[in-house]
């Protein structure tokens, strides 16, 4: 359905996009992953030419997009996308905002215009809203109303931009649920998202996009579970995991409990491990002599549901697990009664102790 | 209620004034009788005539005439009895007192000689007969019993005295009759005539003074041969001396208060020269020679001591003292400073200065003298004179002193002034110091100033403090007696001075009060913009500040409300004006006279030919005189202004007027009137033109001749170099006579007089100035017409600016650079020129010589400089509008332009409302500035009404009124529009639409 061929973006000397093929397929649900700045919303934004690509081509069932005589508006549609900041029209009531579309583009009578808006309202749940403003509606409805805007010019391809980036953690999962019955309903989707969970769940292709390419690209097992590429695994990796860096002893103890709550929360750790998380790092901390140089890493398995600590600290060799070496046995203690596998090693010039987290 | 209140106000005002006691004016002695109470000199028999007359009547005895009147004046007796003469003589000189004509006694006087002198008394009574038939009687008579004032003083009479003497007895106490002058000379009525008769006796006169008593019995004992001293005839005399006839019907008269004279506060009288400081208090400066000078030949006066003149000067302008008197020298700078003072006698007396030094201190003295002789030879003393006192510079020149041997301390006063000594960067200069340090290097010492009190100099001198004193000190005979004095090195003279405001002779031509237009040489005067008066003023008073005004009523308004002191105006139009306000006056009638002219373009030469050969026609058919007298002589205002058919036929002439003011053109009655108007008018008819008039501001008649809009201009347009070098000029049809207007309450002739302020309340000032502005004339069409034009001219300009508005902001925001640029450099231009400016380019460049209705001139202009606005408040708004919602309307599948109209334009057209409204209004008020070119719009019809009324307030406030009810509605118009266009207001709507 869109084939890409050695697609490139410049902005002046910045090259985001350096050569991109691929082809999707009708009926696929694609999931657009990576960090910041790696054009991933850009590669989106040329597929409807809202941005104009530098070099390349771009053919969507056939016809090459980036043809001068190409009709682009009447491609785009055919092409739905649905913004971050989801740029309602806010002169218009939200049935207004489904109808104007079909009206004027694809000719529609009013009254036709108005039943499947209707419709649509109601397939997002928000029929009760049509007589509204957008101002008036919160941010996962405004989300949903651009998803049935789009959905009301009856579109072949649906292009989501961060969709839930700009929404609260209550609010995303509205959005979501309609994004995920629009999959199971047939519709070809390419959704670039930080929401790995949703991807993974959804996707039928994930493309991993850094250093201006689509970098690797498999099914969401190959990409999160076996990631073959370095930066790939790197990214996965870190995803999967909190890496916290200590330059002094005067860091920032509840920034880094906040953080390391914060990733309980996102992996859905229990009570109980995340009080455990919490305590350790304190103690593990607490136990250090040399704050200079020091990373405090927590990573969570999903295979096994375990959670690993990690801290790495500069200087002379201690091993806290030996007798005496510290001043009080009381932390350790607590160290130990919540933790198992503690191991010691010393490499590098680095302190290395690891512990597994009772869960 | 109102009515009690004012009740009670006059009836307790009534008791109030009554409360003054014996407050009945006497006017005959009938008045007198029953018990009142008569002020008789002591030692007279004025109290047995009294007596005789009024047998009730009560006595009060004083030392004098004088204290006897000064006791009815103060309302301790009701009359005061004595010698007619005397008593009038009295009452002449102080106000508040009358002398009643009816006499209590009859009485004579008459010159007295020894009983046996019948030959004396014959020449006696010749004399008197011959002064009687030729007039010098009455003469005498007059000088020396004037209504009011003093009596003048003794004419000189030639007396030969080669027959002898003659020696006059006389008591000179008795003034008129007989009495001592200011200069202790003998003079008087009596005194006069005795050298009459002296001089028809061929002898001198030998006047001996005496005491009244012992007159009589000198004459018996043939010491003088002669007595006269106000001396009545009575039998009990005349036994013992021989009378002359009478001479002067004398009588005891009584002398009244009088009390339709109110006592001026003393204040008010206004000080013309040394007389009147007699009873005044005088300023003088302590240990000068002033004070005794002044302690000794001014008895009455208060004389107040003075550290310092700068002391003496704060009491003077805080009026404490009331003139003060000091070194003419020490005033030169004086009135720069103290503005508020002036002289009042420049130059009293002169006295010379010297240095004073202590009598043991021979030496130095002569050393003095002889340094200043060579002063004087070498030309440095007329050097120094010339640049301390003459020029009154204040540079001190350097001296050379080298190696000085011992000091010479100088007694000196550092605030004495100038040119003696003052004080400049913090050392003493002037004459004295200069003349004091080249003495001390001429001895070889060094000068030391020692500054102190004036009154002190004296004592250092004498107590060896100071070796001398060089501080403008005077000689006098007084001081002499203790110190010694050098020759004198200056000459000074005295001055009085006092606040401007008590002397008379500053009043008139100082401060507020205008008396000729010389007076405004350094005042704020008004003129007609664009006129001859302009050049002529800034010529004729450079000081002065001149303010131009657009219009008369303008000028008259700045009079009155004192924003300038005078305004120049054609005189007939001045004395129209003046007619209508009372407050105005004339001040002067002619200050200069042009010729006017019809102004006619120059490459027209023909039409002027036409004219002038009119112009020649109509004064000698007499057509001109009568046209003349209408306008000019008679009252303009009521002139009646004939109705001239101008034929239909004939070629149009376009003629430019102002609308200044009568008698030239003025619009009265929906037409135009005037000399102007009827001479043009005249001319048209003649020589077979329509015409038809155009009106405009002045200041722009000249450029509509120029450019073409207009064939003649007139309005009273005087013909000047500077015109002739743009237009040509008829052959002068009149002269305009240049007056000056001022306000009536500072005109000098008129000062003094009450405020003429007619009392209407607010509601009939209101309610009159609503009929002469509105109704009068049926004015209120100029209003309505006026109206229209400026609506139009609003809304058509508001659509042409909208529109390109629209368009430029297209321009603004495409993505070329060319339309860019072009309507970036259009906001810039429009947004940075003055409408003004811009109105009158466009009429009078651009459409120069094209014959456009100005209306549509107007609306060109204010559209091309609204449309630079609009077009970006445009901008403003559709760039409000988040990027974001044009993004999605692309990839929803609109184009550019579908995205715009759809989405944006509705949202942009919200935001610009409110701000547009704003615009709107204010291109409206604008509008207003079309009377420049020849537009009659609102504004212009106010003026016009202004122009012949004269009334500021009522146009004025109408026209607001009106711009405000138009500026109120529009908002109303758009506002509703805003409504409408508000999506959330048609919600319901929709909703229902749909259902």
């Amino acid at each position: 359905m869109i084939k890409i061929r050695n697609l490139s973006k410049r902005f002046g000397d910045l090259e985001v996009l350096r050569d991109v093929s691929v082809d999707i397929k009708k009926g696929e649900v694609i999931a657009i992953i990576g960090p910041s700045g790696t054009g991933k919303s850009t590669f989106l934004r040329c597929l409807n030419l809202l941005e104009n690509p530098t070099s390349g081509a771009i053919y969507i069932d056939d016809i090459p997009i980036l043809d001068k005589n190409t009709d682009v508006p009447k491609i785009r549609q055919k092409m739905g996308m649905v913004f971050q900041s989801f740029n309602l029209y806010a002169h218009l009531t939200v049935l207004e905002n489904l109808t104007i579309g079909p009206i004027k583009l694809l000719g529609m009578k009013k009254s036709e215009a108005n039943q499947k808006a209707a419709e649509l309202l109601k397939l997002v749940g928000l029929a009760e809203k049509a007589y509204t403003f957008p101002d008036e509606l919160s941010g996962g409805q405004k989300q949903r109303v651009a998803i049935a805007r789009c959905m009301a010019m009856e579109p072949e391809i649906l292009l989501f931009d961060e969709p839930t980036s700009a929404l609260d953690p209550t609010m995303i999962s509205e959005v979501l649920a309609v994004i995920r019955r629009l999959a199971r309903e047939g519709m070809t989707m390419i959704i670039v998202t930080h929401e790995m969970e949703f991807a993974r769940n959804t996707a039928s292709r994930i493309f991993y996009m850094d250093e201006g390419i689509i970098y690797e690209e498999g099914t969401p097992q190959q990409i999160f579970d076996n990631p073959q590429k370095e930066k790939t695994r790197a990214f996965i990796h870190r995803i999967r995991s909190l890496n916290y860096h200590i330059a002094s002893p005067d860091y920032d103890l509840y920034a880094l409990q906040a953080e390391l709550e914060a990733f309980c929360e996102k992996h859905m750790l229990s009570k109980k491990a995340s009080d455990n998380i919490a305590l350790i790092s304190e103690e593990v901390l607490g136990i250090q002599s040399n704050y200079s140089n020091l990373d405090l890493s927590l990573s969570y398995s999903e295979k096994d549901g375990g959670v690993e600590m990690v801290c790495e600290s500069e200087g002379n060799p201690v091993n806290p697990l030996e007798e005496g070496a510290l001043e009080d046995d009381l932390g350790l203690m607590l160290i130990k009664s919540r933790s198992d596998n503690i191991e010691y090693k010393y490499e590098n010039g680095r302190n290395i102790l690891t512990l597994g987290v009772k869960v | 209620m109102r009515h009690i209140l004012s009740w009670i106000l006059i009836v307790s005002s009534l008791l109030l004034t009554g409360c003054d006691r014996q407050q009945l004016q006497i006017t005959n002695l009938s008045l007198l009788e029953g018990g009142k109470t008569f002020a008789v000199p002591t030692g007279t028999v004025a109290d047995q005539f009294v007596l005789q007359r009024f047998s009730n009547a009560k006595i009060k005895y004083f030392n004098s005439a004088y204290d006897c009147a000064v006791a009815v004046r103060e309302g301790k007796a009701d009359a005061a009895a004595y010698d007619k003469p005397i008593l009038q003589n009295i009452a002449a000189k102080n106000d508040g007192l009358i002398v009643l004509d009816e006499l209590l006694v009859d009485d004579k006087y008459g010159f007295a000689v020894q009983l046996q002198n019948l030959k004396l008394k014959t020449v006696i009574d010749q004399v008197l007969a011959e002064l009687q038939s030729d007039g010098t009687y009455e003469d005498m008579m007059k000088r020396w019993f004037p209504e009011k004032g003093v009596p003048a003083p003794m004419p000189v009479i030639e007396l030969s005295g080669k027959n002898g003497i003659l020696k006059f007895g006389t008591a000179a106490v008795t003034e008129p009759m007989s009495f001592m002058d200011e200069n202790k000379n003998i003079v008087g009525f009596d005194i006069e005539f005795a050298t009459y008769i002296a001089r028809k006796l061929g002898r001198q006169l030998e006047i001996v003074d005496m005491e009244f008593g012992a007159m009589l019995p000198a004459l018996s004992a043939g010491k003088v041969d002669m007595i006269g001293a106000g001396l009545s005839i009575t039998e009990e005399r005349a036994k013992s001396v021989l009378f002359s006839n009478s001479y002067y019907p004398s009588g005891i008269a009584a002398i009244v208060r009088d009390y339709s004279y109110k006592k001026q506060a003393k204040t008010d009288l206004k000080m013309t020269g040394v007389e009147d400081i007699k009873d005044r208090r005088i300023g003088v400066l302590t240990g000068s020679i002033y004070d005794p000078y002044v302690t000794k030949n001014f008895t009455n006066a208060i004389a107040m001591n003075y550290q310092s003149y700068p002391d003496m000067l704060i009491a003077l302008n805080t009026e404490k003292v009331d003139v003060g008197i000091l070194d003419h020298s020490a005033t030169k700078d004086l009135f720069d400073i103290n503005p508020k003072l002036g002289y009042l006698v420049e130059s009293l007396f002169t006295v010379p200065i010297a240095a004073g030094f202590s009598k043991v201190d021979i030496r130095l003295r002569e050393e003095f003298n002889a340094f200043l002789q060579q002063l004087k030879i070498n030309g440095v003393y007329d050097d120094m004179i010339e640049r301390w006192d003459r020029k009154g510079l204040k540079e001190m020149p350097v001296i050379e002193n080298k190696n000085p041997n011992g000091v010479l301390r100088a007694g000196i006063v550092s605030d004495i002034g100038m040119p003696h000594t003052i004080m400049q960067d913090g050392r003493p200069i002037g004459l004295d110091i200069e003349l004091g340090e080249r003495f001390a290097a001429y001895l070889g010492r060094e000068y030391i100033p020692v500054d102190m009190q004036f009154s002190s100099l004296i004592a250092a001198l004498v107590t060896r403090k100071i070796d001398m004193i060089t501080s403008g000190i005077m000689i006098t005979e007084e001081r002499k007696k203790q110190i010694d004095f050098s020759d004198p090195y200056y000459e000074s003279g005295v001055s009085l001075i006092a606040l401007k405001k008590n002397i008379a002779h500053h009043a008139v031509t100082h401060g507020a009060i205008l008396a000729t237009i010389d007076d405004l040489a350094d005042k704020k005067i008004g003129i007609f913009t664009g006129t001859v008066q302009d050049a002529f003023i800034a010529q004729k008073y450079p000081q002065a500040k001149i303010l131009r005004y657009e219009s008369t009523a303008d000028l008259m308004m700045s009079v009155k409300t004192g924003k300038i002191d005078g305004a120049t105006l054609d005189l007939i139009t001045a004395r129209l004006l003046i007619k209508h306000n009372p407050e105005l006056a004339l001040l002067s009638d002619n200050i200069f006279n042009t010729p006017l002219g019809v102004g006619f373009n120059k490459k027209n030469p023909d039409l002027r030919n036409e004219f002038n050969a009119y112009l020649k026609e109509i004064r000698r058919d007499g057509s001109y005189d009568i046209m003349y007298k209408r306008w000019f002589i008679e009252d303009a205002e009521n002139a009646v202004m004939p109705v001239i058919e101008s034929s239909g036929v004939g070629k149009k002439l376009f003629i430019g007027v102002a609308v200044g003011d009568l008698p030239y053109v003025a619009y009265m009655n929906g037409r135009y009137v005037g000399f102007d108007i009827e001479m043009i008018a005249k001319f048209a008819e003649r020589n077979n033109y329509k015409i038809e008039f155009v009106q405009m501001e002045f200041p722009a008649l000249i450029a509509a001749l120029t450019a073409g809009k207009v064939q003649m201009i007139a309005d009273g347009i005087s013909i000047s170099e500077e015109r002739q070098k743009q237009i040509d000029f008829s052959e002068p049809y009149a002269q305009f006579q240049a007056a000056v207007i001022v306000s009536r309450n500072r005109h000098a002739d008129f000062a003094g007089e009450k405020d003429l302020v007619s009392k209407r309340t607010f509601l009939q000032g209101v309610s009159e100035s609503f009929h002469n502005n509105i109704v009068l004339e049926n004015r209120f069409l100029l209003i309505i017409d006026g109206l229209k034009v400026t609506i139009v001219i609003s809304i058509f300009s508001a659509l042409v600016g909208t529109l390109l508005g629209g368009l430029i902001c297209l321009m603004r925001m495409a993505k070329h650079k060319l339309p860019v640029k072009i309507s970036e450099f259009y906001i810039t231009l429009l947004r940075g020129t003055p409408v003004l400016v811009l109105l009158m380019i466009i009429y009078y460049v651009v459409f120069a010589s094209v014959n456009i209705n100005p209306v549509i001139v107007a609306i060109i202009a204010f559209g091309l400089n609204f449309a630079a606005y609009v077009s970006e408040m445009f901008r403003t708004s559709i760039e409000s509008i988040d990027k974001g919602q044009s993004e999605a309307g692309i990839a929803g599948g609109f184009t550019k332009v579908q995205t715009f109209f759809y989405i944006i334009m509705p949202q942009a057209l919200r935001n610009v409302l409110p701000v547009y409204k704003g615009e709107f209004i204010s291109l409206v008020k604008m509008t207003s500035i079309v009377g420049y070119i020849a537009v009659q719009d609102l504004t212009k019809a106010g003026d016009i009404i202004r122009s012949r009324t004269f009334d500021a307030f009522f146009p004025l406030i109408m026209a607001a009124m009106l711009y405000l009810l138009i500026a109120w509605l529009l908002t109303w118009a758009l506002s509703q529009i805003e409504i409408s266009v508000d999506p959330k207001r048609k919600r319901i709507v929709r909703e229902r639409e749909v259902n």
